[in-house]
């Protein structure tokens, strides 16, 4: 497995206080890999250490094999990223500034500008001020600008934040382009849950500065279980249990159980309890949403 | 690294408040070139060319002043003090007549192009303060700004990140301070003479005249005063770095600017160790002939010494700040 991004043992202090504990993350190339927590977990300090804009108090970063702390320039120069708001020279025209970060790297065509300006849908007002801009203007030209060195890893803070409903469906759709059929690692935080469900391949979820899980919303067909109203329940879980071996929980007097992949179905069960006199009120599909889990975890 | 000051010079450059700053130092000094022509007295409409026989002119006018003098301070009535000023201008103009003749140096018209040059050298000054302002604004914009973080999320380091924009305040400095020359050199093409020989007569502190070359000493006056230019950009600068807040940077260096020699000077009549000050220092033009220190037994390479030594120290604590600071902006 190739890793894009690999995060070891990262700390971070601030006089005494510690903002980031022990995290640890590897994250694949071409995947869209998301950083989840509540506001104040830590996600944007993540960020800034990963392209060297604040000090690792203790751990490492390496991009593309690269030690952020030792090699800079190397590790760097395989990086584009929003950090925070997407702030630009506000008199310079969304061009010029285009232009300027252009002048940061190598060998940036103006065709690859046209392109990526294009791609963001800015041509109409390119030419224009960045202090005339609105907000979800601005998200796009930062957006032109991270991609202008085309990354190996790209890093957006709440890239959402500003675009409208088309904007993030477009967005969401050319970020998963990028990681899949070019091999780009993204890496986006949110504290938008929905927002990261549909963008990401793989979550971590933070909470306080802490790593609490990582989540993998590929293969999330697992979490589906199903809740049946049903009178006496006792008796309906143990038949359960006893015909086809299957564990049930009671949870706020709604019976629940998660079915095997094998062809045991919903009208087997029914069929089951109504042979054995159980009354049934209502049989409910549920999934078990990365919200459940995000609350779960981090409301402990 | 040719990008990155390309980048910085730009953004300074190519700004409405820039265009302000170029056009206000056009205009006061080519008001500063006009000024003998707007205010003066006739002096400069008299037009004394001085021709062949200057030697001969020069004498006579002399003659004439010394004849009105004798007129003004021997009147039967009180001598007024209209009357003393005059007399003392003339005493004035006597001796410097006397000098040129004395090393044979034909004197310039009234109004000419060596005056016209050295006086513009004095609105240095004033370029200071427009070179604070950009250098104040330097770093510490980028952080109210936000734009510090998209310049330091890229394969540079902050090291040549910080140099291009200090290189970029030096090549300002320059411009500015070099505009001063472009209006006073085109107005004084139609309103001074040019002076015909290379030799120039001055003043000098202790109230006797001497000459030198001129194009000898406008240089040392031009080093001198970049020299101090520099140094002024630089206090701005580390104070804008380390600081990140434009106005503490603005209003100390000012302060500096300002109340600096004026303090120093103070300080010198009290002890000798305020030539150790950057103050003291910082003004070259001092070891210029005629001229004397800010405080005796001062010479030229104990100034350039000290300075080299504040410059380094400041770039110093400049380079460590921004080196090692987080960005949380």
């Amino acid at each position: 497995m190739e890793f894009n991004v690999e995060i070891n043992h990262l700390s971070k202090a601030i006089g005494k206080k510690k903002i980031i504990k022990d995290l640890s993350l590897n994250i694949k190339k071409g995947e869209v890999f998301g950083l989840l927590g509540p506001n104040g977990a830590g996600k944007t300090t993540t960020i800034r250490m990963i392209v060297g804009l604040i000090g690792i108090t203790s751990g490492s970063v390496k991009i593309c094999g690269h030690d952020v702390k030792i090699n800079h320039k190397e590790a760097l120069e395989n990086v584009g990223a929003i950090v925070e708001n997407p702030e630009m020279y506000p008199f310079l025209s969304g061009l010029e500034n285009l232009n300027y970060f252009s002048r940061m790297h190598k060998g940036i065509s103006n065709e690859k500008i046209e392109e990526i300006v294009e791609f963001v849908n800015l041509e109409g007002r390119i030419k224009d001020k960045v202090k005339t801009y609105s907000l979800g203007m601005r998200q796009r030209l930062g957006i032109a600008q991270s991609l202008l060195n085309n990354p190996k890893v790209l890093i957006l803070d709440e890239p959402t934040n500003g675009l409208d409903p088309a904007g993030i469906k477009e967005l969401r759709q050319y970020l998963q382009t990028l990681a899949h059929e070019k091999g780009v690692t993204v890496i986006v935080s949110s504290h938008m849950l929905s927002e990261i469900e549909l963008m990401c391949d793989r979550v971590a979820i933070i909470k306080a500065g802490e790593l609490i899980a990582i989540e993998n919303l590929k293969g999330k067909t697992e979490e589906k279980y199903y809740q049946f109203k049903v009178t006496p329940i006792d008796k309906a879980q143990e038949l359960l249990s006893k015909e086809y071996q299957l564990s049930s929980e009671v949870t706020e007097g709604l019976l629940e159980f998660q079915l095997p992949n094998s062809n045991l179905g919903i009208p087997e069960i029914v069929k089951l309890l109504v042979g054995n006199n159980i009354a049934i009120y209502s049989i409910e599909p549920k999934e078990n949403s990365l919200e459940d889990k995000f609350m779960n975890l981090t409301m402990k | 690294m040719l990008n990155l000051v390309i980048n910085e010079w730009n953004k300074v450059f190519f700004r409405k408040n820039n265009y302000v700053t170029l056009i206000i130092i056009l205009v006061i000094s080519s008001l500063l070139s006009l000024m003998p022509l707007l205010f003066n007295d006739e002096a400069a409409f008299e037009d004394i060319s001085y021709g062949m026989d200057w030697q001969d002119q020069a004498t006579k006018q002399i003659d004439s002043l010394e004849k009105e003098n004798t007129k003004l301070l021997t009147s039967e009535s009180e001598v007024s003090f209209v009357d003393e000023v005059t007399a003392s201008d003339n005493q004035v103009e006597i001796e410097r007549l006397n000098y040129h003749l004395k090393e044979g140096i034909k004197p310039p018209a009234n109004n000419n192009l060596y005056a016209s040059l050295i006086g513009t050298s004095r609105l240095n000054i004033l370029i200071g303060i427009f070179v604070t302002l950009i250098a104040s604004a330097m770093v510490s914009k980028e952080f109210s700004m936000g734009t510090i973080k998209l310049l330091l999320i890229r394969s540079y380091s902050r090291s040549k990140i910080l140099t291009s924009k200090y290189i970029a305040v030096l090549l300002i400095t320059v411009t500015y301070y070099m505009s001063l020359y472009i209006a006073t050199v085109g107005v004084s093409l139609f309103t001074s003479e040019i002076n015909l020989t290379s030799e120039y007569v001055y003043l000098s502190s202790d109230g006797t005249y001497m000459h030198s070359n001129f194009w000898m000493y406008f240089l040392g006056i031009l080093a001198s005063n970049i020299v101090y230019l520099i140094i002024i950009a630089t206090i701005a600068f580390t104070l804008s770095t380390i600081s990140r807040n434009m106005s503490l940077s603005l209003g100390i260096t000012l302060g500096l600017l300002f109340l600096g020699p004026p303090l120093m000077s103070y300080l010198a009549t009290k002890t000798d160790l305020a030539k150790y000050l950057l103050m003291a220092n910082w003004n070259l033009t001092n070891y210029l002939p005629g001229n004397s220190p800010s405080v005796g037994g001062m010479t030229l390479s104990f100034s350039l010494i000290l300075n080299s030594l504040y410059l380094v120290f400041l770039l110093s604590i400049t380079y460590y700040f921004f080196n090692k600071k987080d960005i949380l902006a």
